[in-house]
């Protein structure tokens, strides 16, 4: 399985600069993804194409070396495949409590009630909910509610997780756990993209690492070649 | 001729009488509390928003089928009604009240839509704050969520493009406040009219001090949302262009 | 409201099926207003304080606090029915012609609406109290009440929240900067918090789009049933 972007141009609707321009890059089953890049770079914006919802102006996007059309069905194909997860976790709870909250992204892939409620619970096992099922989404903190968010998205199954800025404001127990979620995720073949802006754990975690600048690609390849020399930050 | 001086004087005097007692059977909202209305009132007031809702209802129907987001947009919108009524509105007699934010509703969405969205924010409001309650949800969204919204649409309709903007919208925002003011004062009497004087005495009582606190709070309300509404042209012009507020062509 | 909220998710019957709970608070309000007499009114209210902290375990205090502050608005608007006017021309009184007095009868009047109120007023606590708002929709929704409407309900029901922490946030931060001084400040600051939740929220409902996009939504926000406890099934 593999993700592809092509030569991707995108501007935001009704904005006319070009929030990329030119962005090649492919994902890998499994392979864990570190992106990182300056403030208004295009980390999230890349999210936003691989999930379908910006469309490119010019270049395309590919799932599985097939060029992702943009009619309903291939768009519900190509987000049953990739999950986002996105930055700021209260701008995508909607149902009031964790456990509803959850069941929506598979109740919207069209399965059965009896199925919806297995990876909810398995999905909420996964990301240490399963004492927070019953609360409701409003009055939990902000770890949290990271976490419910992304529980949302792994009750989808994806093939391919993007996470923007997933660990920030959590706790270094929780941190921890999180990372080890996707360490599972990774092992279990789901391709992880996480954008971040610790450059310490994109080196010893990620396995590819892809540097944006401007809305290009700066580099990318090995973390340990990629993420280093005097353009570093640190 | 007499008769306005007996009412000025009744004025007056009930003034001294109530001004200890500003709230009369309303929460700070002008609400009328759970259980205060006979069964026959509650059914009535009921019956009447029921009109309203079919309308709203059918408005909102046929944006959601066109735009299935559109319910983020109008559960946001009910959101934001309920939270400014819990914004401190300060008032030039320097008591404090809450805005009905009903004007800007009206302004923003229409007379119809705003008639359910106004009724989900009194339902919660009955749930959440024990404020307002379920049998009184009837009369309440009569006047909060239907009458003053109505009257600040027309205004809004009728005088646009003929006054400057600013005054438009704050005699909207105000007229809107005090009309919901008048309709829950006389819907307190008719349901209960004075054993001696009537209807019309217990319009005067409940109604009568409505020129000290009342009409202040009114052009509270009236310059927050000219504040408010200024505000959104400058920085939120696109989002107020979605909601389909545009300019007055002149 | 946060308190009433938090209530209603923990206390003993919070998960109990919310037919109950609602036609037991029906119940009351339509014999209150039904009966329509003092001590109907009494025990009613007696009745459901009772099953507020005896059978939902509510603390007591809290509960008739609450009942406390909601029997003080009553107070000062039965007064207003307690009292009297009258004109007459014939007399001239204390205050012209205007007479001003309490009658038994007004007085036994206001007796009678305030105990009603009351009454009123315990059996929508109960409710309140003991039933989460989502649970009510739920309710709803197996009434049949349209799908768009209760959907609506849920969403405002979620953002509330959300935008009243940005309001609890903003007014902190115009207080620290004196904003509510004297009346043109407070005026000035009401309208500049009222602006920024407005963007808020818009701002939000943008966001919230792009995230249901990206769980491949289908148009409707369709999610789990609840699991309640019944009184009388095993
Ligand atoms: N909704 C939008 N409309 C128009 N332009 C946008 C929008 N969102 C982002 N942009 C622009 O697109 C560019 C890329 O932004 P993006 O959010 O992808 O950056 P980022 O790398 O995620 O930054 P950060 O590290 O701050 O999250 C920026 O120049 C930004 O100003
Ligand atoms: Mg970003």
């Amino acid at each position: 399985m593999t993700l592809t972007f092509r030569n991707v141009h995108v501007t935001y609707p009704g904005s006319d600069r070009l929030a990329l321009r030119g962005v090649s890059a492919e994902i890998a089953a499994g392979q864990r993804v570190a992106l990182v890049g300056r403030n208004g770079s295009g980390k999230s914006t890349l999210m936003l194409v691989a999930n379908g919802i910006l469309r490119p102006q010019q270049g395309e996007l590919l799932l599985d070396g097939r060029s992702v059309r943009y009619d309903r069905r291939s768009l519900a194909e190509l987000r049953r495949q990739v999950g986002v997860v996105f930055q700021n976790p209260d701008d995508q709870l909607f149902s009031a409590s964790v456990y509803q909250d959850i069941s929506l992204g598979p109740l919207n892939l069209g399965l059965s009630q009896a199925e919806a409620r297995a990876r909810v619970l398995q999905a909420a096992e996964l990301c240490g909910l399963g004492e927070l099922l019953e609360r409701p989404t409003h009055a939990l903190s902000g770890g949290e509610k990271v976490r419910v968010a992304l529980a949302g998205v792994l009750a989808m199954s994806p093939r391919f997780l993007f996470a923007d800025e997933l660990i920030n404001g959590l706790d270094p127990w929780m941190r921890r756990q999180v990372l080890h979620i996707l360490e599972r995720l990774s092992a279990s073949g789901c391709a992880v993209i996480l954008a971040t802006h610790d450059w310490g754990l994109a080196r010893e975690w990620a396995d590819y690492a892809i540097w944006m600048d401007a809305g290009r690609v700066f580099r990318q390849g090995k973390p340990q070649t990629v993420l280093s020399g005097p353009e570093c930050p640190d | 001729m007499k008769s306005r001086v007996v009412s000025l004087k009744l004025g007056a005097a009930l003034l001294l009488l109530l001004a200890a007692q500003p709230a009369m059977a309303r929460s700070p909202e002008m609400h009328i509390m759970e259980g205060f209305l006979p069964p026959e009132w509650a059914i009535l007031w009921l019956a009447v928003a029921v009109p309203f809702w079919v309308v709203g209802f059918l408005q909102i129907q046929r944006m959601v089928r066109e735009k299935p987001e559109s319910r983020l947009m109008l559960g946001l919108a009910a959101a934001f009604a309920f939270v400014l009524s819990a914004l401190k509105l300060p008032s030039v007699t320097g008591s404090c009240s809450h805005p009905t934010g009903t004007g800007l509703g009206a302004i923003l969405f229409g007379p119809f839509v705003m008639s359910i969205l106004g009724t989900i924010v009194l339902l919660f409001q009955a749930l959440l704050v024990a404020h307002g309650g379920l049998t009184t949800l009837g009369a309440n969204a009569v006047s909060m969520a239907i009458f003053g919204p109505l009257v600040a649409w027309i205004i809004w309709k009728g005088l646009r493009g003929r006054l400057a903007e600013g005054w438009v919208v704050f005699l909207a925002a105000a007229l809107a406040n005090l009309a919901t003011y008048v309709l829950t004062s006389a819907q307190l009497a008719v349901a209960h009219p004075d054993p001696v004087g009537g209807i019309a005495a217990s319009f005067a009582k409940f109604g009568a001090i409505f020129a000290v606190t009342q009409v202040p709070l009114a052009i509270s309300e009236g310059i927050l949302t000219v504040l408010i509404f200024r505000a959104l042209r400058q920085n939120a012009a696109a989002e107020l262009q979605a909601l389909g507020v545009q300019r007055a062509q002149s | 409201m946060r308190q009433i909220d938090s209530y209603a998710h923990s206390n003993k019957l919070s998960r109990l099926h919310p037919a109950y709970k609602a036609g037991c608070s029906l119940l009351a309000l339509t014999l209150c207003l039904a009966l329509d007499h003092p001590t109907v009114s009494l025990l009613i209210t007696a009745l459901m304080l009772a099953l507020t902290v005896g059978w939902a375990g509510l603390p007591w205090r809290f509960v008739l606090r609450l009942l406390g502050a909601e029997g003080g608005f009553l107070l000062t608007g039965v007064l207003g029915i307690a009292i009297s006017v009258r004109l007459s021309f014939d007399q001239a009184g204390g205050l012209g012609p205007v007479q001003i007095g309490v009658t038994a009868e007004s007085v036994q009047q206001a007796l009678h609406v305030f105990l009603r109120a009351l009454g009123g007023a315990a059996a929508l606590n109960f409710l309140a109290l003991t039933t989460p708002a989502a649970d009510l929709l739920e309710l709803l929704r197996s009434l049949r009440a349209p799908a768009t409407l209760i959907e609506i309900m849920g969403l405002t029901y979620r953002f509330i929240f959300a935008l009243f922490d940005s309001l609890e946030r903003m007014t902190m931060a115009q207080e620290v900067r004196l904003g509510f001084a004297d009346w043109r400040n407070s005026l000035r600051s009401a309208a500049l918090i009222g602006t920024n939740l407005f963007v808020e929220a818009f701002r939000r409902s943008r966001a919230l789009e792009t995230a249901l996009q990206a769980r491949a939504w289908t148009g409707s926000l369709r999610v789990l049933p609840r699991e309640y406890e019944h009184l009388f099934r095993r």
